[in-house]
Order: C-alpha cells, then sequence, then structure tokens
C-alpha cells in the first residue's frame, strides 16, 4: 500500500483511495461539495484543493480527483490552503439568494458548515445577482431552487449512473448555467428522493417534507426500512413521538447510499391508522382486560378441543423477535408445532439497484424460524376443526376472507387497523419498528435490528411482549422476559445460525447469515477433490 | 473542650425623645403629606395615572405584548424560519410553515401562537427574527384574559396589535445586508423579503400551488 504524508501524519492508504478518503481515514476532513464516495469524480467545486509536493514545488491540487500514491506529501491546512477554501465559498457564494431562513436545508447545508469556517464575512460584489427560477417543481418528491444550486453536478450524476434515467442537465453557459430537466421529461424515477440528500445545498429539497420541520429539531435514531425485504440502513428523523422522514444510512453490503421513494416514503405507516388500543370485538378497551379475554379464549381451547383446534400465523412484516415468541410459546404450552406466515398481498415492483417484490421486511426470518410461509398449507390447515386462531400482525385481506368462512375465534395483535383487526374477536395493539428494538432478517440473510426512536404514544407494546402476557396462564412456570436480550438468551440457543450472538452486539450494519462463501467453495473444492 | 470566650457588647442608649418614637413617624408622614397636598394642588408632575382609563406611556425598549409586523400590502412579514421559536426559552411559540403563492417569499407562517403564560417577556425573539417580523413595542403591559386559552394569541391577533403611537416611526432601525460602500447603511431589507418584480427572468415556470404540498393538518 502505498504510504503517504497528510499534514505530517505518515501513514499506507489503500490503493485506489482518493484524498479526501485517505485523510478522511485519519481524521482529517477535506471539505469538499461535488464530490460524493458513490458518483464519478467530476472536479468541479474546487472546495477540495490542498497543497501537494511535487517535482516542480509545491502546487494545489484537487483531492477529489488525486489517488493516493507512493511517496505524496499533502497540505491541508496551511494559510494557501485557507485562502483558497475561502475563494472558492466566496465565488459559491456570489449569486447566492441567502435564503435560509424560509430554506429547508438550513441546519445541514454544506454553505453554512463551510461558511463557519472558511467565510469572508464580508461582501465585496457590488452587481446585482444572477436571478434564476425558484420554486420549480421537477418531479413528484422534489423542488428545486436554480439560485440555490452551486453547480456541483451531484444530481445530474446520479441521475446518469446510478438510476441511468439521465433527467437532470445543467443548461445554458457561465453565470447562466441552471439545472433544469430535459424538455418533457419529469425527475420521477423510483429513486429521485435521493437527489435531495446527496444536493450539498438547498437547490433540491424533498417536496413530502417540505416546511414541515427545521431539521435542528430532529433527533436521528438507526433503523431499516420496512417498505421491502432488501431492508435498506435508514434513520429515523424524529421530533419526540413523530416521524417526519427517513434518510438512506450507508450500509455498503445493503444500499450504500440510496433508498428508494417507496421506502423513503413509507415513515408514513407509522401514523396512520394505527391500532392504538385494544378492542374486544372492535370497542376500545383496556389492555389488562383484553389480554385476560386472550388468554381465557387460549386456555378454552386447548382444554375443550385440544391442540388441532389452535392455528397460529405469524407475519413477514412482524420482528424476528415478535414470531419467534409465538413460536416459541406454542411450543411450551404444547401448542401446534407448525406455525404459518403467507404473505398475501404484500408484493410490488422490483428492480436491479434495490427494490424487490417482496414488500415485506422479514420473510427470510420466517424461513430461519422454520415457519410455513406458504399460503397453500394454511388454507389447508383452516379447517372446521379450528376453533381459534391467534394472528400476528397478519391482516392481509385474503386472511379475513378465509377466517370470516370458519367458526374460529380470532385473537389479533398488530399495529393496524385493519378491517381483521375490528372484527377480531380480541385484537392487541402492537409497537412497530420506530417504537421498538428489534430485529429483521433482509432477503439476503442479513440480520438487521432497529433502534427504539422513541416510546409509543399508545397502549401498544412490542408484539413478544403482549404474547408472552397472553401465554402466561398457561404456563407452569412463566419465564420472564424484561427485555429484548432476554428474548435472544433462548432465541439464540434454539437457531444455529443466531449462536454466539447477542442482540445488542449486532453491529449497526447488521451481520450475515448466510453460510460464508468461502466455506461453500471450499466444500464444493473438496467435493471435487474426494 | 475549650472555654467559650464571651465578649459583652455595649448597646446605645436611646434618649428620651428616640423611645417615644413619635419625631420618626412625623418624620416619614411628611413625605407623605408633602407629596398628597401636591398631588392635590397639582403643584408638581403627577406621578400617578388614572388607570384604566389613563394608559401610561412606556420608554423606549419596554418589551411589551408581541406584534407581527406587515409587508406593505398587509400581510404578514414572517416567513416561518422559526429562529425566535428556536431561541425562546419559554419554548412558547408555536409556528406551523405554509407555502406562500408568491414563489419569490415562498414561505409564511399558516400558525403563529405564542402562549403568553409561559413568556417571560425576554426579547429574544425580537433579537432573532431576521425579518423584523416580530416586535415587542406595541407598549402594552396588562396582558388579561378570562380563560387561560385566551393568552395563547393567534396570528390574527398579533397582526392586529399596532406599535405604541410614540415609537409608530420606528422603534428599532430596519436589519438589512451590510452596508456597501456608497450606499446608505442598513436601510434597504434584504432582497429575499420585499423582493422587486423579476418574473422576467424566469425562464422556467414556477411551481403551482398544488394540495399535496401544503403540509398535511395532522
Ligand atoms: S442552500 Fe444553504 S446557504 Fe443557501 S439558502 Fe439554503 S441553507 Fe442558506
Ligand atoms: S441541484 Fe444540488 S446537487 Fe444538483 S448541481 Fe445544484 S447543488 Fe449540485
Ligand atoms: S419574549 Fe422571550 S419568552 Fe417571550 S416569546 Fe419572545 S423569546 Fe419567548
Ligand atoms: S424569527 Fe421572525 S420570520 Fe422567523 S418565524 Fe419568528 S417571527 Fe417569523
Ligand atoms: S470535491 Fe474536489 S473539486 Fe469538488
Amino acid at each position: 500500500m502505498p504510504l503517504i504524508k497528510i499534514d505530517d501524519i505518515e501513514f499506507e492508504a489503500p490503493a485506489g483511495q482518493n484524498l479526501i478518503q485517505a485523510a478522511a481515514s485519519v481524521g482529517i476532513e477535506i471539505p469538499h461539495y461535488c464530490y460524493h464516495p458513490g458518483l464519478s469524480v467530476s472536479g468541479n467545486c474546487r472546495m477540495c484543493l490542498v497543497e501537494v509536493k511535487g517535482p516542480r514545488g509545491t502546487m494545489a491540487q484537487i483531492a477529489c480527483n488525486t489517488p493516493v500514491a507512493d511517496g505524496l506529501e499533502v497540505q491541508t491546512q496551511t494559510p494557501t490552503v485557507k485562502k483558497m477554501r475561502q475563494g472558492v465559498m466566496e465565488f459559491l457564494l456570489l449569486n447566492h439568494p441567502i435564503d435560509c431562513p424560509i430554506c429547508d436545508q438550513a441546519g445541514e447545508c454544506g454553505l453554512q458548515d463551510y461558511y463557519m469556517q472558511y467565510g469572508l464575512y464580508s461582501n465585496r460584489s457590488t452587481v446585482p445577482k444572477v436571478e434564476k427560477a425558484k420554486v420549480v417543481d421537477v418531479g413528484p418528491l422534489v423542488v428545486l431552487d436554480q439560485e440555490r444550486c452551486i453547480l456541483c453536478s451531484r444530481c445530474v450524476r446520479f441521475c446518469g449512473e446510478v438510476t441511468k434515467t439521465h433527467e437532470l442537465v445543467l443548461s445554458q453557459r457561465g453565470e447562466k448555467t441552471r439545472i433544469e430537466t430535459f424538455p418533457g421529461k419529469e425527475l420521477n424515477n423510483p429513486y429521485s428522493g435521493n437527489v435531495v440528500d446527496i444536493c450539498p445545498v438547498g437547490a433540491l429539497t424533498s417536496k413530502d417534507f417540505r416546511f414541515k420541520k427545521r431539521v435542528w429539531f430532529l433527533k436521528s435514531t438507526n433503523s431499516v426500512c420496512m417498505g421491502c425485504s432488501r431492508g435498506c440502513n435508514i434513520s429515523i428523523d424524529h421530533e419526540k413521538t413523530r416521524t417526519y422522514r427517513y434518510r438512506p444510512r450507508f450500509n455498503a453490503d445493503v444500499n450504500q447510499w440510496w433508498l428508494c421513494d417507496e421506502g423513503r416514503l413509507s415513515y408514513k405507516q407509522l401514523h396512520h391508522n394505527r391500532l392504538d388500543s385494544a378492542l374486544l370485538k372492535g370497542q376500545p378497551t383496556s389492555l389488562e382486560e383484553a389480554v385476560k379475554t386472550a388468554s381465557k379464549l387460549l386456555q378454552d381451547a386447548f382444554q375443550q378441543h385440544g391442540r388441532e383446534a389452535i392455528v397460529a400465523i405469524g407475519s413477514s412484516t412482524a420482528s424476528l423477535e415478535d414470531n419467534f415468541m409465538l413460536k416459541h410459546l406454542l411450543l411450551q404450552v404444547n401448542g401446534p408445532e407448525t406455525v404459518y406466515g403467507p404473505n398475501y398481498d404484500r408484493w410490488g415492483e422490483a428492480d436491479n439497484l434495490l427494490r424487490l417484490a417482496d414488500k415485506t421486511p422479514n420473510t427470510a426470518g420466517l424461513k430461519l424460524l422454520e415457519i410455513d410461509t406458504s399460503a397453500d398449507a394454511l388454507e389447508q390447515n383452516l379447517n372446521s376443526q379450528v376453533k381459534l386462531v391467534i394472528s400476528l400482525d397478519n391482516d392481509a385481506e385474503a386472511l379475513r376472507k378465509l377466517l370470516s368462512s370458519t367458526q374460529a375465534k380470532v385473537v389479533f395483535l398488530g399495529s393496524q387497523a385493519s378491517p381483521l383487526a375490528l372484527g377480531a374477536d380480541v385484537a392487541l395493539p402492537i409497537t412497530m419498528h420506530a417504537e421498538h428494538y428489534a430485529s429483521y432478517v433482509n432477503a439476503e440473510q442479513r440480520l438487521q435490528k432497529v433502534s427504539q426512536a422513541y416510546f409509543p404514544t399508545s397502549e401498544a407494546r412490542p408484539g413478544w411482549k403482549l404474547i408472552s402476557e397472553v401465554f402466561k396462564p398457561l404456563l407452569s412456570a412463566p419465564p420472564l422476559y424484561a427485555d429484548v436480550e432476554d428474548v435472544w438468551s433462548i432465541l439464540r440457543s434454539k437457531y444455529a445460525p443466531l449462536a454466539n450472538l447477542t442482540y445488542y452486539e449486532i453491529p449497526d450494519e447488521g451481520v450475515s447469515l448466510a453460510p460464508k462463501e468461502e466455506a461453500e467453495k471450499e466444500a464444493v473444492i473438496a467435493a471435487h477433490e474426494s | 473542650m475549650k472555654p467559650v470566650k464571651i465578649k459583652k457588647v455595649q448597646r446605645e442608649e436611646l434618649n428620651f425623645w428616640e423611645k417615644t418614637y413619635l419625631v420618626p413617624i412625623f418624620q416619614g408622614m411628611s413625605v407623605t403629606a408633602k407629596h398628597f397636598v401636591a398631588n392635590l394642588t397639582g403643584s408638581i408632575d403627577k406621578v400617578n395615572v388614572d388607570y384604566p382609563e389613563e394608559q401610561k406611556v412606556m420608554p423606549k425598549g419596554y418589551r411589551g405584548k408581541h406584534r407581527l409586523t406587515q409587508r406593505d400590502d398587509g400581510t404578514v412579514k414572517c416567513v416561518a424560519c422559526m429562529m425566535c421559536a428556536t431561541v425562546c426559552p419559554a419554548n412558547c411559540i408555536h409556528i406551523e410553515a405554509e407555502e406562500h403563492e408568491n414563489p419569490e417569499i415562498e414561505k409564511r407562517p399558516k400558525i403563529f401562537d405564542i402562549d403568553l403564560l409561559r413568556c417571560v417577556y425576554c426579547g429574544y425573539c425580537v433579537e432573532a427574527c431576521p425579518c423584523d417580523a416580530i416586535r415587542m413595542d406595541s407598549g402594552i403591559y396588562t396582558i388579561f384574559a378570562p380563560k387561560r386559552e385566551d393568552f395563547v394569541i393567534h396570528k390574527d391577533q398579533l397582526l392586529q396589535i399596532k406599535p405604541q403611537s410614540e415609537f409608530a416611526a420606528d422603534a428599532r432601525p430596519k436589519q438589512g445586508m451590510p452596508a456597501l460602500p456608497g450606499h446608505s447603511a442598513g436601510t434597504s431589507s434584504p432582497q429575499i423579503f420585499s423582493p422587486p418584480a423579476r418574473a422576467e427572468n424566469r425562464d422556467t415556470e414556477p411551481m403551482k400551488q398544488d394540495s399535496s404540498l401544503a403540509p398535511s393538518k395532522d
């Protein structure tokens, strides 16, 4: 690896890195606008100028387009470098409208941030600013303000290189240069929201988030998108108990820097049509009362009809812990061995970037728990013998129809006030991903955890907690599950891929549960050789 | 244990007149009486006013009830930037923003509430406002209402409040861009807040008012 020296720190940087990346790896920040690790290098903003020692003496070079090379000596903090940064900032702000009071980017704006360090703090310009169009509707999710744009071309490169849809273009020349959509085109690809994240200034802002909150009021919690089985890593941005937006969180193995628009808007589920109190046949009641009723239904079904009379249905929308608790406690009380978990209606579009057809986050988790996900198997077993159905967050319309044709009582634990919840004999409200600690397994066998952003505003409790409450009277020695770590202490002992893991040790970027590829290859080779 | 040392202090003895307490009483009464007579005869400027028929004129800089200033056309000047709500130590300003039909202005408050019961009249909101949209120069020092909820005043009420007549001209220098050489200092408002007509410079249609853009109700 090349040995380089940045600001008197000598270190080996992996070949192929540029100076911005290399400097970041030793904690030196080189300010930049147009460089984005997920896009090609464009080198137009000049904010990343540093001094590099070369054969012809010390020269200014842009760090984003300078690959590390053996013996490179770089200075990032000299007075010259600072002066260059100040000069670049002055140019960038020459025609900038300084809309900060009305600009949604304020608080997370590249111009504001670097101005604090490298600003000139006075205005030398005596000519009026160039005026361009404001509040331009470029697509269903994005609003453009041409005046605020610093022409870094990140958005253009995103549409060219990542989505390959080419909607945006830098048109005209000189001070008249502006971002525009091609005539007759709209920025409406399924990943358009990402340009809002990568735009370093407030030129591209989100229509959905527009004027809803100033960003400094928001707190971020690491989580995972529930939009599809890719399980893209996200930050939940919330104030108190309300989520305002999702932003993608970098994960090299899952979503890189991106998030699809569908997932981005799926935060709305957290506040839409929630089941926020326990229901007895659609009538609100206290949680204790409902849990007691559910326990009684379960006890009666067991005593009067035996284990065949009970069918349990999990769901790939619920967490690994919730599904596990359902399966585990059923086995504890000698209930049915099979838990079903078909995904009826949550299917949608897929492409080869991120989106997958299975729009539930935890199908692989059900497979791991050996839950039967075929709809046919459930249909065959839902016969007239069945007296009680427990459904964990599975509220598909198809299931409701199927249940209404049987005489079985229904205990529903879920997060949405769906027709099934309203019609169930007992409905218990459970938390969603922003409100609990839990884990999900994505389509690539990656176990990922979500963190609690805030406490539920309603009576909702984590699903595993309510399930253990319901089963409590049936167990001779009720186990005490105080938190998710207690659930994990049993969970990991039952499933080989989870052995050696504890909940709090799951890293932020998740762990792959798939058998190691090397091991696979070796096995294949060994098979050949023998 | 060490023996405690006791030091005796000699108290001053009061003389005969002092023991009667009459002299200080009459001295004090004479001050009151002097003001009483002066007020009756009107020989000095009156100290008290006939409140509430007569209102006291508050000095310049007095932080009274808030008001929202208006643009030339009478609409609200505030652009809902939330600087005041952010800086407010009592957390008593509640603002919700909405789209302004004029893309030059872009943003305005849909809801602007101040809870006067929580307000500590520190004046930070006035200092923080980049648009000179909120002021406390109304000179109103009596805040009363029959119900708790009525102490929360809303945008339309705040817009109605007038500055105390003495400060009507200007209670506070208008904020503007930093002065350029050869320009008069600090008198022009920043461009974006009172923009000149410049539609001729556009070659892209501004976004239409769209109900999906309005912040949702919940
Ligand atoms: S882009 Fe940044 S500097 Fe420009 S108006 Fe928006 S917040 Fe202010
Ligand atoms: S709109 Fe944003 S991302 Fe696109 S060129 Fe302008 S500043 Fe860069
Ligand atoms: S005067 Fe102080 S406490 Fe009252 S609204 Fe303004 S900032 Fe808040
Ligand atoms: S600081 Fe001024 S412009 Fe901003 S929200 Fe408050 S009153 Fe309105
Ligand atoms: S980041 Fe290097 S030139 Fe823009």
